[in-house]
């Protein structure tokens, strides 16, 4: 125990020293400071319109119904507007005082057709005697914020691991891990040593993340079990990134690798179906994923999480046990 | 000073082979086009699914019932389920989806929208709109509005789903590789010490920095040239897009490289670098949402260059936003590259 | 070829100066040795006239050219073997020399002749990762050598090397020289500076004490220099006294009154001992 403390105390000053522990735990947490900015304006996100202020005010309200409106006194100035690169429907009268809508070519579905509907809503009446009714199913938070809340908290649990990969490949340039080898200290004491630091940076940051986010009143015990199953895999794949890289350069190169495969279980739980979900079961961060996911849309049961926790510690013991040669090898 | 900088380039390329820079590279274009053909489906839609059920059975039922069946047929992401309970059930699973109901209450149809309820109220009128309009439509038939055509028109959703996220794996990986390995590269060598031979020889910074930003952009090349013909084959404007990818390299490389400059070693600068290359896919949202377009988002050089990259490999006529794209990213290549020169006299003089 | 005048450098760019007021002028084809201990100001200096440290107070030229500024052309003219090696670990031997000779916009040497000139054309082919520490070396001298220096900078050439190569090496420096090359060494290695140089400047805390020729240096210490060994509260010592220094001579009559001596012997000064009279300090 004494000298796994000696360990993680050397990792603490060798990334004290440089503020390297200050950046890692600093750089989440500017991040989602600049997400809850964001939040607001993507949740307020609608069609926008040119309107030609011409189409007086009771259109322009009609309008306002549905986007955020911007007004121009001519349609030289609507056609410069409609020509940027965001999506935007132009609409102004012709000649004649009748509606025309003024639209690039490339605008997506609703851009082109949701106007024509206003337009046609404004000039003619209801046919159909029908009523209208609007509910909700309760969920109060927008996918933005828990989308991004959870990425910054799997991006935070594998800084933890870049941290470590980091600190051996460290230890291997400058050879002291030869010098560690001869001491009496056991390779288990070793790996306990350098896990601390990926496990204490995204406890830090997972916490200071949620608060910021005003996300704290979801069940604290579960984030709490579900950061430490998930910052296990940080732990796991920055070993292998120490071990497998002969130095800072290659570990780099391998880091992209390990990004590639966090972003790609994220983005594939998002946007593939639920039924095609078992392509993306061997990634431990889609189980981290969908734990959090479960845990702040409070839609998750202790025994839901329990398979999740197993599913993540035995993949990733499947993988260290697999490479654990390997680590051995590397770390000789 | 071009066999100085050919030597260079020579020396970075063997290097970075050596390093396995050009397998990694390779492996992930692979990885990505494996996906995009592979995993991601064809007609995914980032527009929500909306479930409804039919049980109202009064007059109008048919006019509803044809409106329903038509916009199925259109729309994949429209489907009719058996009950209430079973659209509730889907929408907890599926955050993207809302429903609908159409019942009797007073012998007339009631319309009921299930929201999931964070969605703000445009949303929902826009809903209520297109649901009037059509069954207005159907009966009353089309009024036709006069649009004008600035360009063409033409549809971007026409492309299958999978194949337009091309675009983004484009923006972000081979155009925006030299945001975090030209770091790697830099540091390398100040470990090493190699610099300080350099130094001592008449080679200068702007070479040594063209040099390593080269080899950033023959791997964005090999990059691009991979997954874009093994996603659309020869159907895309391969020249317009390797000059994108190109300045677009140019400019984060000289990035990385004043933000590498402000470090003493990779693991500190590291955490910048991601940061920044986070910061610059969050307009990747605006390619998916077209319509949602901050201020905050428009001034980030990738906003742009996502949809210049789109028009590269689907056109769609609109050549306008290539050039101006290739013109802002130029004149930003030029400006952070004197930037990177500078930095480095300044890095370099103080160790 | 090197003229400095009134150099000072401080690292933290205040009064806490690493080398002071330091002047010396070295003339074509001459050897010129700066010998010192570790943290002397050797390096410092040396780095300020190769460019890696700023030029901050004080006049420095090379072959004419100020390097203030420094130019291509006073590059093109200089040869730097560091004391560290710096070679890309990814590139083999002859990659590393290859690479380099393309840098510079003068006449160069065969890659494969240095190679062989510092015995590593077996390993020629060979990534420069796997080289020993004597190999790598041997490589940055070789590569020192690319562009058939005029001003030759040497620091610590023969410092990890087995006697045989670094006989090989000194053998190559003197070639050199005889063909024209001014060279500037540095080196806390007494024989080496004694073998080599035909001046030496001694530095200590940043300053130069003296600069005079290895034989001045002894003629002028050595030959006066005695080595005895005495008994005193019965314990033997020793001692090198010189025999111009009017305390070593008290000291030596006192000795001699005392009949405490056991053996002595006059000898010539090595460099060392020569820097331990003029400095009060050792080179290690």
């Amino acid at each position: 125990m004494k000298r796994m403390l000696a360990i993680f105390r050397r990792d603490i000053y060798s990334s004290t020293r440089d503020f390297l522990i200050l950046y890692m735990i600093i750089a989440p947490i500017l991040l989602t400071v600049g997400l809850k900015f964001f939040i607001p304006s993507a949740a307020s996100a609608s069609l926008q319109f040119a309107l030609n202020s011409k189409l007086g005010a009771e259109v322009i309200e009609e309008f306002e119904k549905y986007g955020s409106v911007e007004l121009y006194s001519s349609d030289e100035e609507i056609k410069e507007r409609v020509g940027k690169i965001d999506d935007i429907a132009g609409i102004s009268i012709n000649d004649k005082g009748n509606f025309r809508i003024i639209l690039e070519g490339n605008e997506s579905h609703d851009t082109k057709e949701i106007p024509r509907k206003i337009v046609r809503s404004i000039v003619s009446g209801e046919e159909v005697d029908v009523n209208y009714k609007v509910s909700d199913i309760g969920i109060q938070m927008s996918p933005i914020a828990w989308i991004g809340g959870i990425s910054l908290i799997i991006t935070a649990i594998t800084m933890g691991g870049i941290l470590i990969g980091l600190n051996i490949i460290e230890e291997k340039e400058s050879k002291t891990v030869k010098a560690l080898n001869v001491s009496p200290m056991s390779r288990l004491e070793f790996i306990m040593g350098k896990s601390f630091i990926g496990i204490i940076i995204p406890i830090i940051d997972v916490f200071a993340i949620l608060w910021i986010l005003n996300m704290l009143d979801v069940n604290l015990y579960m984030i709490a079990v579900m950061t430490l199953a998930s910052s296990i895999i940080g732990v796991i794949v920055g070993f292998l990134i120490g071990v497998t890289s002969p130095n800072q350069i290659a570990g780099i190169a391998n880091m992209k690798l390990l990004f590639l495969l966090v972003g790609m279980s994220i983005i594939g739980a998002i946007l593939i179906p639920q039924s095609q979900h078992f392509f993306l079961y061997w990634v431990p961060t889609y189980w981290a994923f969908m734990g959090f996911k479960g845990i702040i849309l409070k839609t998750i049961t202790w025994s839901q999480l329990g398979i999740y926790v197993i599913w993540i510690l035995g993949l990733t013991c499947g993988i260290f046990l697999l490479l654990k040669n390997r680590i051995r090898k590397g770390l000789a | 000073m071009l066999r100085r900088y050919f030597g260079l380039v020579k020396k970075d390329i063997i290097t970075g082979f050596r390093n396995y820079f050009f397998l990694a590279v390779i492996f992930v274009a692979l990885v990505f086009v494996g996906i995009i053909n592979f995993v991601i489906p064809e007609n995914a839609e980032i527009k929500p699914n909306v479930y409804y059920y039919l049980e109202y059975e009064g007059e109008n039922s048919n006019i509803l019932g044809d409106v329903l069946d038509q916009s199925e047929a259109s729309h994949s992401n429209i489907h009719s389920v058996t009950s209430r309970d079973e659209i509730v059930n889907i929408m907890e699973e599926n955050f993207n989806s809302i429903g609908m109901v159409i019942k009797a209450v007073d012998n007339k149809p009631m319309v009921e929208f299930i929201m999931q309820g964070y969605e703000n109220q445009e949303v929902v009128n826009t809903l209520i709109l297109s649901m009037k309009d059509d069954l207005n439509s159907r009966i009353r038939g089309d009024i036709e509005i006069e649009t004008l055509w600035l360009t063409e028109e033409s549809y971007q959703e026409n492309i299958p789903f999978n194949k337009s996220v091309l675009p983004i794996f484009l923006a972000m990986e081979p155009t925006m590789l030299g945001l975090v390995m030209i770091a790697a590269f830099i540091f390398m060598e100040k470990d090493e010490g190699t610099i300080k031979a350099y130094k001592v020889s008449p080679g200068k910074i702007p070479e040594y920095l063209a040099s390593k930003i080269t080899l950033m952009i023959i791997l964005g090349w090999i990059s691009t040239i991979i997954s874009t013909f093994l996603v659309v084959g020869f159907n895309a404007d391969y020249l317009n897009l390797l000059i994108i990818v190109t300045v677009g390299s140019i400019f984060a490389s000289a990035l990385g490289l004043i933000i590498a400059s402000f470090f003493d070693n990779i693991s500190q600068s590291m955490v910048w670098i991601l940061a920044a290359s986070i910061i610059f896919s969050v307009p990747f949202i605006s390619y998916f949402v077209p319509s949602f377009a901050p201020l905050y988002i428009r001034v980030l050089p990738t906003y742009p260059l996502q949809f210049a990259i789109r028009e590269a490999i689907f056109p769609s006529g609109n050549t306008q936003i290539i050039y101006s794209t290739i013109l802002t990213f130029t004149i930003l290549s030029i400006i952070s590259f004197i930037l990177a020169v500078f930095a480095y006299r300044r890095n370099l003089a103080r160790n | 070829m090197i003229n400095v005048k009134n150099l000072y450098h401080s690292y933290t760019n205040d009064e806490n100066y690493a080398v002071e007021d330091i002047s010396f002028k070295i003339e074509q084809g001459e050897v010129f040795g700066f010998l010192g201990p570790s943290g002397a100001g050797k390096s410092t200096t040396q780095q300020i006239l190769i460019g890696l440290l700023a030029l901050q107070q004080g006049e420095a030229s090379i072959g004419g050219y100020d390097i203030k500024k420094p130019k291509e052309e006073l590059f093109n003219l200089i040869g730097v073997s560091f004391e560290h090696p710096n070679v890309y670990k990814k590139l083999s031997g002859l990659e590393n020399l290859e690479f380099y000779k393309k840098m510079f916009s003068v006449e160069t040497e065969d890659s494969m002749k240095l190679l062989r000139m510092v015995g590593l054309e077996s390993a020629a082919n060979k990534k420069a990762g796997g080289y020993s520490k004597g190999m790598l070396q041997r490589l940055v001298f070789a590569r020192s050598m690319i562009n058939n220096p005029k001003i030759w900078f040497l620091d610590e050439p023969t410092s990890g090397l087995d006697p045989n190569t670094a006989s090989e090496i000194k053998k190559i420096i003197r070639k050199k020289n005889d063909e024209g090359t001014t060279i500037f060494l540095t080196t806390h290695n007494m024989y080496i500076a004694d073998e080599l140089c035909d001046r030496i400047a001694f530095i200590n805390e940043g300053k130069i004490e003296l600069i005079d020729s290895p034989r001045n240096l002894k003629l002028k210490y050595g030959e006066k220099l005695v080595k005895i060994e005495y008994k005193e509260n019965e314990k033997i010592k020793k001692e090198s006294l010189s025999m111009i220094n009017d305390e070593d001579k008290k000291k030596l009559n006192k000795l001699i009154n005392e009949g405490k001596i056991e053996t002595m012997h006059s000898q010539e000064a090595t460099l060392e001992e020569i820097f331990i009279k003029v400095t009060g300090r050792g080179l290690k």
